[in-house]
């Protein structure tokens, strides 16, 4: 399964997933300057939170645990058997935002105009995300869930690498910032 | 490369893209491809553009961030004063261009424009035009308690003044016919190339021109690289638009450069990286250094292939006054007339635009006229042809011109539109803007970042409508059927 990851310090806070989430995924338009146009006012799928010191953009991490397929009353949310993502049927959706309270990272949002919850679908029929795409500095990036193993091992390496290159004798504690 | 048809019209730059691409030299749509999407707030006109050290306040197009500035300035203020920013610099812009010397010129009017300027201004707050208004609009800047309607009136103003600005430098409005000749082919083998770039001042400009002329073999020719530059033997020769300078200096066939102010860094950085010689016209550098540097740099590169045949040449015959515009207009009869005029912009392939458009206008019966880069596109492809009838009618790039011409002509009522095929400037938007202020129908075929509020959008319609002219510009890149439609309309 592919899901979108973050390079935290590469996000400058430009909030141009968000514009662009709302105008091409949420807009009839699918481009910015119409999305403004529309009413109801096109809502994006992912939020960039932070202050002046950091900023992360978040949306749906698709959990493997997912309590919002629990919590939703109407089946509306359901892991496609395809791509393992959590997805919403809007048809089925009734609006009653139970799993907006159940997402522990407050990333599924209600739309009361349109009477349904949105959230993000990781764009999954298409080649990339465009939150991905737009990214200015690249700091999303997607990521095969199985190449996360590779990633950590590669970081333990970088670990005992450093170690060595320091030459530590005795009972070394891994400063941990 | 698979997009190759997407960034110019012409053949033979689509084999020089490649060609570049392959040699590992990168070129200005490469520079595009990378900075998409552009900041989306700013394409609203929803990024503040006071400077104040408070901000920098964007407020959310979707309304559910931040619906203002930390000053309390709403959407329509700060799509309001963007565009005013936008057009402060435009006519500092123009300022700079026409009349350089002066801090606070005078500015006349030519007499056939009197009455239509007068009205635009009397629906634009009244009082005179005077070049002092660019130092006021930029103390609003520094007030966002301003009203979004005084901000734009405010902003056509300046569109009037940088149009009326254009017209200032008459010194170039020879009375003798000139000519044009725009095209790869004047590129002959053998022969050394100064391209010269931007709009270099007359002194340094005098200068290079004398240099090149002295004796010394072999012979030096100056090439314009998409400016409109008069020489001693009319304007010289452009090897391409604009849009194209380095596409052009990428081919190896330009010798040594010659930039002046408003040249584009990346023609500099492209010299340097190239090892091509270069000279900024207002450094006070000799230009024989320059003349001697590219007889060396042809020596070298003699034995290179890459060449041109003659044939890629267009010609025409380019209007420099009024007087000659009047009996160009008398002799064609016209009496349905387009403006196609603009830059090259990386919105559109470069050159689609302003040919497709031409051609169907002519086909259509329109008498089209053009300056800057649209009118060099229709000179190249064969539309300005002394033997074509009928033919686009090129004027010299001095907006100014056109409104004179049509005026002393007496056939404004036949003027069906404009059509800005490109804007590169906030120079050019200004003129944009000036035209729809003295009651003439604009289009703009690019989107513009006024988008971010429909008040800004109302006030802007509503206040060249009062005059009897039209802005028009739409949210997306224009179709050629697009403005084809607004033009029959």
């Amino acid at each position: 399964m592919k899901v979108i990851g973050v390079h935290v310090d590469r996000c400058t806070g430009c909030k141009t997933c968000e514009l662009y989430c709302a105008s091409e995924r949420g807009s009839e338009g699918k481009s910015l300057l119409k999305a403004v146009q529309e009413t109801p006012v096109p809502q994006p799928r992912l939020r960039v939170e932070g202050g002046p010191e950091i900023a992360f953009p978040l949306q749906c991490r698709h959990c493997l645990d997912a309590p919002c397929l629990d919590a939703c009353l109407a089946g509306a949310l359901v892991r496609d058997e395809k791509t393992n993502l959590v997805v919403i049927r809007e048809d089925r959706c009734i609006a009653c935002w139970t799993c907006t309270a159940f997402c522990p990272y407050g990333v599924i949002f209600s739309w009361p105009e349109r009477k349904i919850a949105l959230k993000c679908d990781r764009c999954g029929y298409m080649e990339e995300p465009v939150c991905v795409d737009v990214c200015p500095t690249r700091a999303l990036e997607l990521v095969d869930l199985n190449a996360i193993g590779d990633l950590l091992q590669e970081k333990r390496k970088g670990v005992t690498r450093d170690a060595a290159a320091k030459r530590k004798k005795g009972v070394w504690v891994l400063e941990l910032g | 490369m698979e997009t190759i048809h997407l960034k110019t019209v012409d053949p033979i730059s689509q084999e020089l893209l490649r060609s570049a691409a392959q040699r590992g030299i990168h070129l200005s749509w490469e520079r595009y491809e990378k900075q998409q999407p552009q900041d989306g707030f700013q394409r609203l006109g929803l990024s503040c553009p006071y400077g104040c050290m408070q901000g920098p306040c964007r407020i959310d197009p979707f309304g559910r961030g931040a619906d203002r500035g930390l000053c309390g300035l709403d959407r329509d203020g700060m799509v309001a004063a963007f565009l005013l920013r936008l057009c402060v610099a435009g006519a500092l812009e123009a300022l700079q261009r026409y009349l350089p010397e002066k801090v606070t010129p005078d500015v006349s009017i030519p007499a056939p424009l009197n009455k239509m300027l007068n009205q635009a201004l009397k629906n634009l707050g009244g009082g005179r035009l005077v070049a002092s208004e660019i130092h006021e609009s930029g103390s609003l800047l520094s007030r966002p308690e301003e009203p979004a309607e005084k901000l734009v009136e405010r902003a056509l103003r300046l569109g009037l003044l940088t149009l009326v600005l254009s017209g200032q430098k008459k010194l170039d409005r020879a009375t003798r016919t000139s000519r044009c000749r725009v095209g790869y082919g004047i590129l002959s083998p053998g022969e050394v190339f100064i391209g010269v770039s931007g709009q270099p001042s007359e002194k340094p400009f005098q200068m290079l021109e004398k240099a090149v002329s002295g004796k010394g073999a072999p012979a030096v020719r100056l090439v314009s690289l998409g400016n409109w530059l008069r020489g001693r033997e009319g304007f010289l020769s452009f090897g391409c638009t604009s849009g194209e300078a380095d596409l052009l200096l990428s081919t190896g066939k330009i010798h040594s450069l010659f930039a002046g102010p408003g040249t584009e860094t990346s023609l500099l950085e492209l010299c340097r990286s190239m090892k091509i010689p270069y000279m900024e016209s207002e450094e006070q550098g000799q230009p024989g250094d320059l003349v001697r540097s590219a007889r060396d740099r042809q020596g070298r590169s003699s034995r290179q292939t890459l060449t041109f045949p003659s044939s890629l040449v267009g010609e025409g015959r380019v209007i420099t006054n009024p007087k000659e515009l009047e009996n160009a207009l008398k002799k064609a009869k016209a009496r349905k007339i387009a403006l196609v005029v603009g830059s090259d912009t990386f919105q559109h392939p470069v050159g689609w635009l302003p040919v497709e458009i031409a051609t169907h206008l002519m086909g259509d019966g329109f008498h089209v006229m053009g300056w800057g880069d649209a009118a060099l596109w229709m000179v190249k492809n064969g539309l300005a042809a002394d033997d074509r009838k009928p033919a686009v009618t090129v004027l010299d790039d001095d907006p100014m011109l056109a409104m004179e011409g049509l005026a002393v002509a007496d056939v404004l009522k036949g003027l069906r539109g404009i059509c800005f095929t490109g804007l590169k400037t906030c120079r050019d938007l200004n003129i944009a803007l000036g035209w729809a202020s003295l009651g003439v129908r604009v289009c703009v075929s690019s989107p513009l970042p006024f988008w971010g509020s429909e008040v800004v959008r109302k006030i802007l319609s509503k206040k060249v409508e009062a005059v009897g002219g039209a802005f028009a510009h739409l949210d997306h890149p224009a179709e050629p059927t697009e403005i084809l439609d607004w033009f029959e309309k």
